[in-house]
């Protein structure tokens, strides 16, 4: 008890400042986006590479229940293998892949994979440290050669919308190094809209997204 | 959304919502755009509450979503991190400024535990649902941050497994 009044204590003389608190009231007559903001102008965030993953398939495959399919999957992450079952669904035409499995002693690695076709023993994978859970849906992919894939989701707690961008594996012998892209569309998106640029290795990228979270129509192409 | 109710929303959870984000970023003006993000979804979403409690959880939860966001943004311009730009709180007596400036040297992820469960009073269940990870997790990430809490408080700190 003694600590948590201790903490308490100490963060109760931790307030916004007026100067924040007019802004954030100010807010609801400027309506949207024209905060006094210094940056995030354009929400982009970059999920860093955060681990060399690479991941085989034994081939088992069980516990087939409807849409859903349970595969055990050997990944190696930082040279170490973990054996995780692996939680396929169809959406759409794609086939997405969710585990999660502990990594080091205090993170939770969660894992999503994208898949258009049959159950992949090569697989792709997309470790952003956050979890891909029920709360996602995804989307019909955007398959670009040299981008990669790019597909809408939904985090249905938040209501956040994200587009985002899955390079193509990029291996080197059986290892994948992942780099995922998210933009957040959110108030962009909300008249079924979205369009705007980003730069993804070194290339300016214009997108234009139409539609719903479930059913987008995503063109991208490269500004010269 | 209203505007009597945004008002009201903001009277009650700014603070709340200020400080979620300050606990991950660390710097007030990165926290301040967090805090001003947050609101604005608010603003212009069409979300629809429960009770008091969805409302507060909402708001946290998106709050360390955009700080999450944030500091991927800088990592992606090789800022390499936050702001530089510093502006402590001031503090009435020297033990409890030892306590935050102990709380922020913890890296973000356990410094947002530690916020969620000591300050807001959530289970570690609780915790694990509102930021997406499991409860062995939030158990960990408590474990260290009391750890690195009692080595630099000492007996200020009581000892918790």
């Amino acid at each position: 008890m003694k600590n948590e009044k201790y903490y308490k204590e100490a963060f109760d003389e931790v307030h916004a400042s007026y100067d924040l608190r007019r802004k954030v009231m100010d807010m609801k007559d400027n309506n949207k986006g024209i905060m006094g903001k210094r940056r995030m102008g354009f929400a982009v965030a970059f999920m860093a590479v955060f681990a060399v993953l690479m991941a085989a398939s034994n081939g088992i495959c069980y516990a087939a229940t409807g849409e859903t399919w349970v595969k055990k999957i050997t990944v190696i992450i930082n040279g170490k293998p973990k054996e995780v079952d692996m939680e396929y669904s169809k959406k759409g035409d794609l086939l997405i892949g969710e585990a999660e499995l502990e990594n080091t002693d205090d993170e939770v690695v969660s894992l999503a994979v994208a898949s258009d076709g049959e159950l992949p023993d090569d697989i792709e994978i997309t470790y952003d440290g956050q979890k891909r859970g029920s709360g996602k849906k995804s989307a019909e992919v955007y398959n670009d050669e040299e981008l990669g894939r790019v597909y809408l989701s939904k985090d249905e707690e938040s209501g956040m919308i994200y587009l985002s961008v899955c390079p193509k594996e990029q291996s080197k012998g059986n290892e994948y190094l992942v780099q995922t892209l998210q933009i957040d569309i959110t108030d962009d998106f909300e008249d079924g809209t979205a369009e705007g640029t980003f730069k993804y290795q070194g290339k300016q990228y214009k997108y234009t997204v139409n539609g719903t979270v479930e059913k987008p129509e995503i063109n991208i192409t490269v500004c010269e | 959304m209203q505007t009597a109710e945004y008002d009201r929303i903001v009277q009650n959870y700014m603070d709340i919502v200020y400080r979620v984000a300050l606990s991950y970023t660390r710097h007030q003006e990165d926290a301040e755009d967090v805090t001003q993000t947050v609101f604005l979804k608010l603003l212009t979403k069409n979300v629809t509450f429960q009770d008091e409690e969805h409302i507060k959880k909402w708001l946290i939860r998106v709050a360390v979503n955009e700080s999450k966001n944030l500091w991927m943004s800088f990592w992606q311009r090789n800022v390499g991190g936050f702001s530089e730009e510093k502006e402590e709180p001031v503090f009435e007596n020297g033990e409890k400024s030892d306590l935050y400036y102990a709380v922020m040297e913890l890296p973000p992820k356990y410094r947002v535990v530690m916020h969620l469960f000591y300050y807001e009073g959530y289970s570690t269940k609780e915790i694990a649902k509102l930021i997406h990870i499991n409860e062995t997790a939030v158990r960990k990430r408590l474990a260290r941050g009391r750890k690195h809490l009692k080595e630099r408080l000492k007996e200020a700190w009581d000892y918790e497994e």
